[in-house]
């Protein structure tokens, strides 16, 4: 299974077709972040997805619940791609960490048929059984490998030009590689490249590959808020930043609430707005901010959706 | 000083043995951890490893130095290491005895009770219901339940969150339940003794 031989994107991909998916947001957005389900719906579904709701369980999180017993954060997972091939549509996963739990489970099963059985005779429990049928896409990797960056330009109404991006992609995106089994060290700039189809200028930063530090927070807040501000500082010192850019929405509940507190803790004023990956591209292609919730970002938009002309309805430029 | 080895059997039933066992102790894995770095060294994955290659396993789970749950999981240890220790489920697995054996921290609790009630680690809530209608969103696809708790009903988790089910769950309860008393007192005084020849 050589990457090179997988092309950029499908080149069939017609975004005038309709594709059938399972939906996966995870607890954390359709739960606590709704607006970044808004978005996600929006765009895929203008870009010919059709999305199918499903009644998953939690994921369920790599973080806290694998913490407390690998087992059954195992069988929990495959209980998940057990209910998606019910009709095995391709999953669409709209969170760092469900992706992580959801990728490896299928990598593991796939791999490992001792294990496969193991996991086979606990769903039984339940009447249910995996098949290892199931493909699992990190909703990135569905937009970049998938659609493809020449589809997602075609939908551009309005290009971001002048604003300035800084992306921060979030660690359970590609580690642990072992475990996900993504062998393109290229994987690591698709969300960058998302966004520079969409007319962005893209900014470095020093601390690009440091984690948000959000897990820590769930032992000791000193340790989390230490690591973002030197995440924060090293976006602030370069340059002018317009907005944060995020495809996971634990980095986006962290960049957001933690800026407030690095304030108070470390006399750093940031004040920049965040944008989840599908929020900059239902900016990009046209949708009325309005529509997209954005009253319900903590930081807020105001001024980044004045200043850079999103306040009128619908700017149709083509 | 101790011959529990709760965590070298886990070890071994999950194939990691020889994993652990490989580190040469070079400390590539403290030099990636930002968590080092933030702390000054006070978390320490390298120490973590020998603790758990060595007789003195229990400092994790009692004194829980360096503690385990610190660890913000950006797993670069676990790619940076020359030896290809598996620390990511090393760590994971330090973390499930504890759970098992002591009590994990608030949050992570709180999952596994949202879990066990919801089938979800996070719930909704009124307001969160009222913002997906204005938003024009769906209602969220419910799970079911029961097959969540059937899947986990012997587990640790379920142990945090569900009332037990049968006689032998009864058993292991209240087994866990004395032996957790029995270690957390244990944990007061060597931390009061540490408190005293600091003094």
């Amino acid at each position: 299974m050589s990457e090179q031989t997988v092309p950029e994107y499908d080149p069939d991909y017609d975004t005038d077709k309709k594709y059938d998916c399972n939906f996966f947001p995870g607890c954390t957005i359709s739960n606590r972040l709704p607006f970044i389900e808004k978005s996600s719906r929006l765009v895929f579904e203008k870009l010919g997805v059709v999305f199918h709701d499903k009644p998953f369980g939690c994921c369920p999180d790599p973080v806290g619940i694998r913490s407390i017993d690998m087992e059954s954060w195992f069988v929990l997972a495959a209980r998940n791609l057990a209910i998606a091939e019910e009709d095995n549509y391709p999953m669409i996963i709209m969170c760092n960490g469900c992706a992580e739990t959801l990728v490896s489970a299928v990598n593991e099963l796939r791999h490992d048929e001792k294990v496969l059985k193991e996991v086979n005779d606990e769903l039984k429990k339940v009447d249910r059984k995996y098949k290892t049928q199931v493909r699992v896409y990190h909703f990135v990797d569905a937009l970049y490998r998938k659609i493809g960056t020449k589809n997602i330009k075609k939908m551009v109404e309005r290009p971001l030009e002048n604003i300035n991006l800084a992306v921060h992609i979030g660690c359970h995106f590609f580690r642990p590689e072992s475990d996900l089994g993504y062998k393109n060290p290229e994987r690591k700039q698709y969300s960058q490249k998302i966004m520079e189809a969409l007319g962005a200028n893209v900014i470095d930063y020093e601390e690009k590959d440091l984690c948000c530090g959000y897990a820590a927070s769930l032992q000791d807040n000193d340790i989390s808020l230490g690591i973002l501000y030197e995440k924060l500082k090293s976006i602030k010192e370069a340059g002018d930043i317009d907005a944060i850019v995020v495809n996971c929405p634990t980095c986006f509940q962290q960049f957001e609430n933690g800026q407030r507190l690095v304030k108070r803790k470390y006399n750093l004023d940031v004040n920049i707005p965040i944008l989840y990956v599908t929020e900059a591209m239902a900016l990009a292609f046209g949708f009325d901010p309005k529509e997209l919730g954005f009253k319900y970002h903590r930081v807020k938009l105001r001024n980044f959706l004045k200043e850079k002309g999103f306040t009128e309805k619908k700017s149709k430029k083509k | 000083m101790t011959n529990s080895s709760i965590l070298r059997e886990e070890l071994a039933k999950h194939d990691l043995t020889v994993s652990a066992s490989v580190c040469y102790n070079c400390s590539t894995c403290v030099n990636s951890c930002p968590v080092s770095r933030i702390t000054e060294g006070r978390y320490n994955p390298r120490k973590i490893i020998q603790l758990a290659n060595s007789e003195y396993e229990d400092k994790l789970y009692v004194n829980l130095e360096p503690n385990t749950w610190e660890c913000t999981m950006c797993e670069l240890c676990h790619e940076d290491c020359p030896q290809g220790v598996n620390l990511h489920e090393i760590l994971l697995l330090v973390k499930n005895v504890i759970s098992k054996e002591y009590e994990c921290p608030k949050h992570h609790l709180a999952e596994a009770e949202s879990l066990t009630e919801f089938g979800k680690a996070i719930p909704s809530s009124r307001s969160i219901e009222r913002r997906r209608e204005q938003l024009g969103l769906p209602e969220v696809k419910e799970t079911d339940v029961q097959e969540v708790c059937k899947l986990i009903q012997m587990s640790t988790i379920a142990e945090y969150g569900l009332e037990p089910q049968c006689p032998e769950m009864k058993k292991r309860l209240e087994e866990r339940k004395k032996k957790k008393a029995k270690r957390k007192k244990l944990r007061k005084e060597r931390l009061q003794k540490e408190e005293n020849d600091n003094e």
